[in-house]
């Protein structure tokens, strides 16, 4: 892996005024009300589980990866979106780095 | 008092001097028009609704004024201009257009001054305390289904805004006539006998356009506000077959809430709002080429 690489699986992310998020949820969509922004967001089940861990606690990619007990193939795909993902997560302020000190 | 009631000499010496409000709703507007094309057909499509010509410490929501075309409008290619209390929204229109620059100029005053409710663009229809939302894009064959579905005896609170109170979650009528656009012009009048058109607006930016005037009924009414107890989403497709299908309440949740004039002005009550909205209605497709049948498919589900 090159530094870049290196830097997007190591920075720390947090949510962002989780508790004041407006969510529902109906069959396998969440809509999620950010009162910051004012904007409205649908996540799918995925990208909703991820939130909810980072809320829980803070995490890298790395860490929030080797929380699963996973096959080989399955920790290079979700290494391939994940950062992706977060990329998502994060321009809709839902989530921020935390510095890694 | 009610337009019909009223005589064409003293509507128009109250239009003339600007002392006329028309009840539309909750609605008060005040109308001031020289225009004589406009009279007759004000008194015709707004005939079972209410005004008031004392003004006297009287409150109202919006003012609009026709007046003739400035220039050498006034003699060629006669215009008639259309001012708010604010700057004029729209450009001249032919003079014979008089009446349909006030409804789009009205629809216009409702949409960016009446935040008070959560706007959506949908239809609303109710019978015996069925309330059906129709939320739909342009060229859906909303107007034209409701325009049936009023025509069958339902009462039409709008074909255009569903004013959704956000306290009590009820919406409000506004007795106001529906424009038929194109072909639904003449589906319409071969529909009802009942149907009560005003002349057809030929070469408009959406074509030909014909107004509808509300039955007694929906204007009536349009005091009475109702709870929405079915949400059903239309489209008029040429071929296939008619169908009434089942709808997800996400997906729901996502086309109401972009067929809403200021979902994004409410807010996070906006966002309760169209929730708990969809949460608590039964929601449908409705695929269609048939009125008739149409109409059958909601009448079984209602």
């Amino acid at each position: 892996m090159n530094n870049q690489e290196t830097n997007v699986f190591q920075v720390y992310w947090q949510t962002y005024c989780f508790n004041r998020l407006l969510i529902r949820h109906w069959e396998n969509d969440y809509f999620i009300f950010n009162p910051s922004s004012g904007d409205t967001h649908l996540l799918n089940e995925t990208t909703m589980f991820i939130l909810k861990s980072l809320n829980k606690k803070a995490m890298t990619i790395e860490q929030f990866i080797n929380t699963f007990s996973a096959d080989e193939q399955t920790i290079n795909e979700m290494k391939q979106h994940l950062p992706f993902i977060i990329q998502n997560i994060a321009q809709m302020g839902l989530i921020e780095p935390l510095d890694a000190e | 008092m009610k337009l019909k009631d009223v005589s064409l000499k003293i509507l128009k010496k109250e239009l003339q001097h600007g002392e006329f409000l028309l009840k539309t709703g909750p609605f008060l507007t005040k109308i001031k028009s020289t225009h004589a094309g406009f009279f007759d057909l004000l008194i015709k499509m707004y005939a079972e609704n209410e005004y008031i010509t004392d003004l006297n410490q009287q409150l109202y929501h919006f003012s609009i004024q026709l007046e003739a075309g400035k220039g050498i409008h006034l003699f060629w290619n006669k215009q008639v201009i259309v001012k708010t209390d604010s700057t004029p929204p729209f450009t001249p229109f032919p003079h014979t257009h008089a009446f349909l620059l006030f409804e789009w100029c009205l629809n216009w005053c409702i949409a960016l001054q009446s935040h008070q409710y959560l706007m959506l663009h949908a239809a609303v229809v109710e019978k015996d305390n069925q309330a059906i939302l129709l939320p739909a894009e342009p060229g859906s064959g909303k107007s034209t289904l409701s325009a049936a579905l009023m025509l069958d005896g339902w009462r039409l609170l709008s074909d255009e805004f569903a004013l959704y109170d956000i306290k009590t979650k009820l919406v409000s009528g506004l007795g106001r006539p529906i424009p038929l656009k194109n072909e639904s012009i003449e589906i319409i009048r071969q529909y009802s006998e009942q149907a009560v058109l005003g002349p057809t607006f030929e070469k408009t930016r959406k074509g030909d356009v014909a107004h509808l005037r509300p039955t007694t009924q929906s204007v009536e009414k349009m005091s009475q506000p109702i709870k929405i107890t079915t949400i059903i989403f239309p489209q008029y497709h040429i071929e296939g077959d008619n169908q009434l299908n089942d709808f997800a309440t996400g997906r729901a949740f996502l086309k109401v809430t972009g067929n809403s004039f200021n979902y994004r002005l409410q807010g996070a009550r906006g966002f309760n709002a169209v929730a708990d909205l969809v949460e608590n209605s039964k929601i449908f497709n409705l695929k269609f080429n048939d009125l008739s049948q149409a109409i059958q498919n909601i009448e079984q589900i209602s």
